[in-house]
């Protein structure tokens, strides 16, 4: 494969990552955040411009990264997660504006919107992202099977019976919260890895909406599914690129047709594509299994 | 000595008023944007992020709209136009975004999804055709300032502010004074009583969304003539409104125009004190401290959810 | 009998909302072993005392004791944790969740894992999932659902999903049940199973204090100890099953004034 085929999967596997951190958030515990680019950004930032001007190795920055993302989804989290749900899709989103602000603002350290491209370059990021996103899914995997993962079906579901079952439902959404934005974070920073340049505008709420487009595509409680769809959902169009209508790439059509397709879901599929359920061996094999049995009785 | 004293005490105070006149008129802006949002939310219990894209496409309905003519018609045209518009996009929206999540009555996220992705679709077609040159709606003062006193007020603020508030007012007598907007409450209340009671909720819903569309419509004109007309127009303001609705209170109309109002004279004075740049983050932080401290909002009416 | 073995009280147990008084001077007694009925017609106040109970809602006056302790500042998880289990109306079981994923949801605030050995899907974890497992799975046996354990639990006939909500209230051995209007929207087959199947509950855990909201005489009757009858929010009368049958107040409730 040559470097560009590579820069695809890498930009796929990071669209992964991300729609991950969306996943534990909105699949698992049903809140709808709006702000999950600007984890991203704070981590990327703080990541590379912390690395360069204290000149401190890269990995230490990046947990530093992480763990102020992880704050700051703290912050928001604990007046916000009191309050009915609908305020938490608005603050996150406000909270994602002013993230862009900010680092506009600080351009003396972040170069403001030109953007910020004094970023090291680091062998083998390849791997290094393929490896975490591997990781990634894991970790979310595991999640959702553990006691917290039901917990947290199960106050997406009905808060009031969760809590009267014990679950502490406002402990566990704000845990998760940081959970989700730590993992986004991470997507943030490997994204200025490859990139190697990394600007306010490509944290923008586009990509935030663009993350939550991708999960509900793939299924409202599947990760296979959401992780399939994120992966998918990034490459095809890149692959498209060439392609030309009215003399407008189609990669440009590439956000409308996301859009689109989701408004088809909705009103023909209404849980996305896998809906809740997983993608498996098993699944899959079962399912050749009866294609194949029904050919049989075809003939 | 004590009159060039007087006259820069005087100046001072006038640079206040002059500020606070902005902040009024541009808190107008935000009020009509506010409502437009929390209209539905009042009804239909949902964040209606579709808002912003629909003030964008209804900026850029006005404009081609009133570029037709050679020469431009009055503005009240263009907007009463824009404003049809804006009605009938928005019953365009319900029918392929709204009407099958009601009709599986999907959980509310998927409310949430269907906006936002209107929203997405809308501006980013808007992106594709429009995002090279910005367009600007014909000049319609000759001068763009006159003077009260020794005040200069900019007469497109003016305009807006009058219309603004004419279309706020007429709104809330809507709601509070006449049968459709007490059947209104009475939906946003309890949908399935006032059902069983024989109000026709679905006229209402459709009612709600004429309402916000022709909102989308007046703010997308007014904002297109202040600000020049752009695929981000709406999505930029949107948030604004959504920030005052929450400081408002979700669902009360009267508790969002009172904050928007408030919203644009701090942001005003903040601009004039600490330049624009940090704005966002000081209307986030304020309303982040406005939830701390009260969270049901200014209007008092805390919604909650059903039990 | 002493106050010392009750397990649940109420002291003059007001709730007002606005000027509606749904639940006025409600004083309740509830000793361990005992099942009681607490009837009245609709709109009587009945859902909102196990909703203050379970804290839900803050009582507008009065106080609550449970264990011993005051509950008057708890909240509804602290409550849930103590030992106080319930069922709902309209029956709520988690829609996302398997019916044996539902039962282990009630058990998992207790799970002896951390969120990071979730994650990283150490070897604690899945002893701990084990025992969970176990324990959610004993008492689907118990209670003879093991066949559904791997259904989706909102696929299930109504009469199943009202069992596994009971399932799913019991598997934490909780001292308290409360179990609201059991027998609402089930067939008339339906509510002579669930009769048998509350009565076996009682056998099985003989501990459990049951408190049973019902409007239906007929399954009160046969299942209760002791009975409140609630009207407009107010106790109109108390007592064992036969007193109450034959009390002149509640059947002038019920049926309405002899002409």
């Amino acid at each position: 494969m040559n470097n560009y085929q590579l820069g695809l999967i890498m930009n796929s596997c990071i669209s992964v990552i991300g729609v991950t951190g969306v996943f534990i958030i909105t699949s698992l515990a049903g809140m709808f955040s709006l702000g999950q680019a600007a984890y991203m950004a704070i981590s990327a930032y703080i990541t590379f411009v912390v690395a360069k001007m204290f000149g401190i190795p890269l990995i230490l920055t990046a947990i530093l990264g992480l763990a102020v993302s992880g704050l700051c989804a703290y912050i928001i989290a604990v007046p916000t997660l009191k309050l009915r749900k609908d305020y938490f899709a608005l603050i996150t989103m406000g909270f994602g504006e002013m993230m862009a602000s900010i680092i506009v603002m600080l351009d003396k350290y972040t170069n403001g919107s030109i953007g910020f491209s004094r970023i090291p370059k680091v062998k083998n990021v390849f791997w290094i992202v393929v490896g975490l996103t591997v990781f990634v899914l894991f970790f979310a995997w595991a999640l959702k099977r553990s006691r917290f993962g039901r917990m947290c079906i199960a106050l997406k579901t009905d808060e009031t019976a969760a809590k009267s079952f014990g679950v502490d439902t406002y402990r566990m959404k704000i845990t998760v919260y940081v959970i989700g934005s730590v993992i986004c974070g991470l997507a943030g920073i490997l994204y200025g890895l490859k990139n190697r340049v990394i600007t306010p505008d490509g944290f923008s709420w586009n990509l935030s909406a663009e993350m939550q487009i991708f999960l509900f595509f793939g299924g409202t409680n599947s990760l296979t599914g959401s992780a399939l769809s994120a992966f998918f959902l990034k490459l095809i169009p890149e692959t498209l690129r060439t392609v030309r209508i009215f003399g407008i790439s189609l990669q440009e059509f590439r956000t409308v047709s996301y859009g689109l397709m989701i408004l088809l879901v909705i009103n023909f599929r209404p849980n996305g594509i896998l809906g809740t359920k997983e993608f498996t061996w098993k699944g899959l094999v079962a399912f050749f299994r009866r294609l194949f049995a029904k050919k049989e009785a075809k003939k | 000595m004590t009159s060039s004293g007087l006259s820069s005490h005087q100046h001072k105070i006038n640079m206040w008023l002059q500020l606070l006149i902005n902040g009024i008129c541009l808190g107008a802006v935000y009020a009509l944007i506010a409502v437009g949002f929390a209209i539905v939310f009042s009804v239909l219990k949902f964040s209606n992020f579709a808002h912003g894209g629909m003030i964008s496409a209804c900026a850029f309905m006005g404009y081609f709209f009133q570029a037709r003519f050679k020469t431009a018609p009055p503005i009240w045209v263009t907007i009463i136009v824009t404003a049809l518009c804006g009605v009938v996009f928005a019953l365009f929206l319900d029918m392929i975004a709204y009407k099958s999540i009601r009709k599986h009555k999907s959980p509310n996220i998927y409310y949430f999804l269907a906006s936002l992705t209107i929203s997405i679709i809308i501006t980013s077609i808007l992106n594709v055709f429009f995002s090279k040159n910005p367009l600007a709606f014909p000049m319609i003062f000759k001068t763009t300032t006159f003077s009260v006193g020794s005040l200069k007020v900019s007469k497109m603020d003016t305009m807006i502010l009058v219309i603004s508030v004419v279309i706020l007012v007429a709104l809330m007598f809507l709601i509070n004074k006449t049968k459709i907007g007490l059947a209104m409450r009475a939906v946003a209340i309890n949908p399935d009583t006032s059902k069983l009671m024989g109000i026709n909720s679905s006229l209402i819903l459709v009612m709600i969304f004429s309402i916000a569309g022709s909102l989308a419509g007046v703010s997308g004109v007014l904002l297109g003539c202040k600000y020049g007309v752009y695929p981000d127009l709406g999505q930029t303001m949107m948030v604004k409104g959504f920030i005052a609705s929450v400081i408002g209170g979700l669902g009360s109309l009267g508790g969002a125009i009172a904050a928007a109002f408030l919203l644009g004279i701090i942001e005003m004075f903040w601009t004039f004190l600490f330049g624009s740049l940090s704005t966002p983050v000081m209307t986030f932080v304020v309303m982040l401290l406005f939830l701390f401290v009260r969270p049901q909002g200014i209007s008092g009416k805390f919604a909650k959810e059903k039990v | 009998m002493s106050a010392n073995d009750s397990i649940l009280s109420c002291n003059n147990l007001c709730m007002y909302f606005g000027g509606v008084k749904a639940v006025d001077a409600f004083s309740m007694d509830v000793k361990e072993g005992v099942t009681y009925g607490i009837i009245g017609p609709n709109g009587a106040g009945k859902t909102t005392i196990y909703n203050v109970f379970t804290r839900i809602y803050a009582q507008t006056s009065g106080t609550i004791s449970f264990c011993g302790q005051c509950i008057d500042s708890k909240d509804q998880v602290a409550v849930a944790r103590m030992g106080m289990s319930r069922t709902f109306q309209n029956i709520r079981l988690f829609s996302g969740l398997s019916v044996l994923d539902n039962v282990k949801v009630a058990l998992d605030y207790s799970g002896k894992y951390t969120i990071a050995e979730a994650i990283l899907h150490l070897p604690r974890r899945q002893k701990a999932e084990k025992e969970i497992a176990q324990k959610a799975m004993d008492t689907l046996k118990l209670l003879k659902l093991d066949q559904y354990a791997y259904h989706s639990a909102t696929s299930l006939p109504y009469g199943i999903q009202r069992r596994v909500e009971i399932a799913r209230a019991l598997v934490s051995q909780p001292k308290v049940l409360l179990l609201d209007e059991p027998a609402a929207g089930l067939n008339p087959e339906e509510v002579l199973q669930l009769v048998d199947f509350l009565k076996e509950i009682k056998s099985l855990y003989p501990k459990l204090a049951l408190l049973v909201i019902e409007h239906r005489m007929d399954l009160v009757m046969n299942l209760c100890d002791y009975l409140y009858v609630q009207n407009f929010g107010r106790t109109i009368a108390q007592g064992v099953p036969a007193e109450i049958q034959t009390n002149p107040v509640v059947l002038s409730a019920y049926l309405g004034e002899e002409e």
